[in-house]
């Protein structure tokens, strides 16, 4: 039987989930160095972000916790604009800009999905 | 703004080592221990938190030495240590509650059963569970199974770190019911919780969510992504609950329905007014569907579906003489449009249609259980062959392991023993009570004394079963074993 503690873990899996993704930007960032498995990564969270009403019921949104549940979704699109994120993270997935763009666009993602994980810990979090 | 202290390597340090002691902290009760004694899965769960917390600290240990040189990054990187925190926030919740489940604490002998049970369906043959001691009055399996979601996802960003164990599955009991017997059947639902994650169900679902959602959202055109996405949710929810119903049902038999009908007092829907032809009036509370889980009725109504097709249980669960049974009976007769669900999270119209879209996957639901537990024998034959024999045992106040049927001597299994000893429970008590002296059937004590006699007579039973069906020479018939010394020549 669910209750409200499980509610609050799927908040953690979302922070989880964007903290995979942070670590591995970071790397390219600091480092401009791809991680193995930095593109597929990218292509999850992509489609895990691109709401319609066409993909609902796609599996491939069910990949990550970014939108497995209505609360990640909720706390996503609280978070940030869905559409820029998706832009930012395309430029570093397809790798055809400079080096720089794609930097800048890395470091732009790292901050969109900071604050995801930041408000994804906060209703995650008991309040003492 | 002047700092206090230049942030960097200095100051990861100070706060990887304050977040080092708190994994530590939490490690060092999983510790192996002589006593109490805990079965092999609460050993494998405190060595993986262990292991767990190893690789954390190690982590930590060089956290600051890893850090991002751009300062620019140094927020993001930062922030990783309170990401690790919550999910141990995660860990440390369910540390204790597992330390307390010792096998003096836990219905062991029964979740043993039930564990032998599910590994003779296909692809579960390996399964275990660690058992946890809850302050609430409830079974949860989903909830200690986010555990594994958390350990899972931080086995990702934690150099050498181990997923958690696929086969290890972990279930929630209330600390005060490690000995009503029947109230543990429950058990069974949470297994489903494990059945259903394991397999995927909830992936596997999504084509007819979505096929019942179309069709009972077909007047709300405008609905928005985000509205469908809800709706989505409230079905794979409701659609999980009740796959566990289901599977609880095939897994211990209507022992499980009856239980469900005690712990939440569901005899109170009955009415004996003889102006309410039907015999009962049905309370709000009984009908409604939560954000989570589906109407208590109609979740009865779901086992009676079950229980009437062909695995053939009905005509024993009707022939049992009890208000438990008419409860169920009411349930079954109660129509889809009687339920009701209602939230301020969408409007009213859009809610009432959402349901009715669950209303039409719920067969669906009912298929996946029976395809999941193809070659499951229900148990009905051997209930049905022993269930009186185990009811006389029992009346007598004799441990049933062994009954003679006149000719063989049989170790009939846990399904029939639970099923035989439930009914016995609800129809026949009052024959044991009458034949101890002093004791009176019509007082709630006494009543509840020799309820937990038969109780415990036939938990005793069922841990005998599993070493009884050891014996050298034994012969399985069914589900059941024949005694092979004393078999007539």
């Amino acid at each position: 039987m669910s209750s409200e503690s499980e509610v609050r873990s799927r908040y953690l899996a979302l922070a989880l989930d964007a903290r995979k993704v942070i670590d591995s930007l970071i790397v390219f960032v600091d480092q401009e160095k791809r991680e193995e498995g930095l593109n597929e990564s990218l292509r999850d969270v992509i489609d895990s972000l691109q709401l319609s009403r066409e993909n609902i019921f796609s599996p491939l949104r069910n990949r990550l916790a970014f939108s497995e549940y209505y609360e990640q979704a909720r706390t996503v699109r609280e978070s940030l604009n869905s559409a820029v994120i998706v832009e930012k993270l395309e430029t570093v997935r397809a790798g055809q800009a400079t080096i720089e763009k794609q930097k800048q666009d890395a470091f732009d993602a790292i901050q969109l999905l900071s604050a995801v994980e930041s408000r994804a810990l906060y209703y995650y979090r008991p309040q003492p | 703004m002047p700092r206090r202290a230049q942030l960097g390597v200095e100051t990861l340090r100070i706060d990887a080592a304050a977040l080092f002691s708190f994994v530590d902290s939490i490690c060092q009760f999983c510790v192996d221990r002589d006593s109490p004694a805990y079965l092999e899965p609460s050993k494998d769960f405190f060595k993986y938190i262990r292991d767990l917390g190893d690789a954390t600290k190690a982590y930590l240990n060089v956290f600051s030495e890893k850090a991002p040189r751009d300062p620019r990054l140094y927020q993001g990187y930062r922030q990783k240590l309170e990401t690790i925190r919550s999910a141990w926030f995660e860990f440390h919740q369910f540390i204790k509650p597992a330390i307390d489940a010792d096998t003096l604490s836990m219905p062991y002998s029964l979740v043993e059963a039930l564990t032998g049970r599910l590994n003779e369906v296909k692809d579960l043959d390996k399964t275990r569970f660690v058992l946890f001691h809850l302050d609430e009055v409830n079974y949860l399996q989903i909830r200690v199974s986010e555990v594994k979601r958390t350990a899972d996802r931080l086995s990702i960003i934690i150099p050498d770190a181990q997923p958690f164990p696929a086969d290890l599955g972990m279930i929630g009991i209330p600390y005060s019911q490690s000995s009503p017997l029947f109230l543990n059947c429950l058990i069974a639902h949470e297994i489903g919780h494990f059945v259903f994650q394991k397999f995927d169900r909830k992936k596997r679902l999504l084509p007819d969510v979505q096929k019942c959602l179309n069709a009972s959202l077909a007047a709300h055109a405008g609905a928005t992504a985000e509205m469908l996405d809800w709706s989505r949710d409230r079905l794979l929810s409701w659609a999980e609950e009740l796959f566990c119903d289901l599977f609880a049902i095939l897994l211990v038999g209507p022992c499980y329905a009856l239980a469900y009908v005690e712990l939440f007092g569901l005899t109170t829907v009955l009415n004996p007014d003889p102006g309410v032809a039907s015999g009962y009036s049905v309370t709000a509370e009984s009908i409604i569907f939560s954000r989570s889980h589906p109407a208590d009725l109609f979740r009865l109504k779901q086992h009676v579906a079950l229980l009437q097709g062909n695995i053939g249980w009905w005509p024993k669960v009707s022939a049992i003489r009890s208000h438990y049974i008419d409860v169920l009976e009411a349930a079954s007769s109660l129509p889809d449009d009687k339920f009701f669900f209602y939230t301020d999270e969408q409007p009213a119209a859009y809610c009432v249609d959402t349901l009715k879209g669950f209303f039409a996957l719920a067969p669906t639901v009912q298929n996946t259980v029976s395809e999941i537990t193809q070659g499951l024998d229900p148990g009905v034959r051997d209930y049905e062959r022993f269930g009186a024999l185990i009811e006389s045992h029992l009346e007598q106040a004799v441990v049933p392991s062994t009954v003679f049927d006149g000719k063989d001597h049989w170790y009939p299994d846990t399904v029939a023993l639970l099923n035989a000893s439930m009914k016995f429970s609800l129809e026949s008590l009052e024959k044991l009570i009458n034949s101890v002296q002093n004791q009176k059937a019509f007082l709630a004590g006494h009543r509840s004394r020799w309820l937990n006699r038969v109780e415990s007579l036939t938990s005793k039973a069922i841990e005998d079963h599993y070493l009884l069906v050891t014996e050298k020479g034994k012969v399985p018939v069914g589900s059941s074993f024949k005694r092979p010394d004393l078999s007539s020549p």
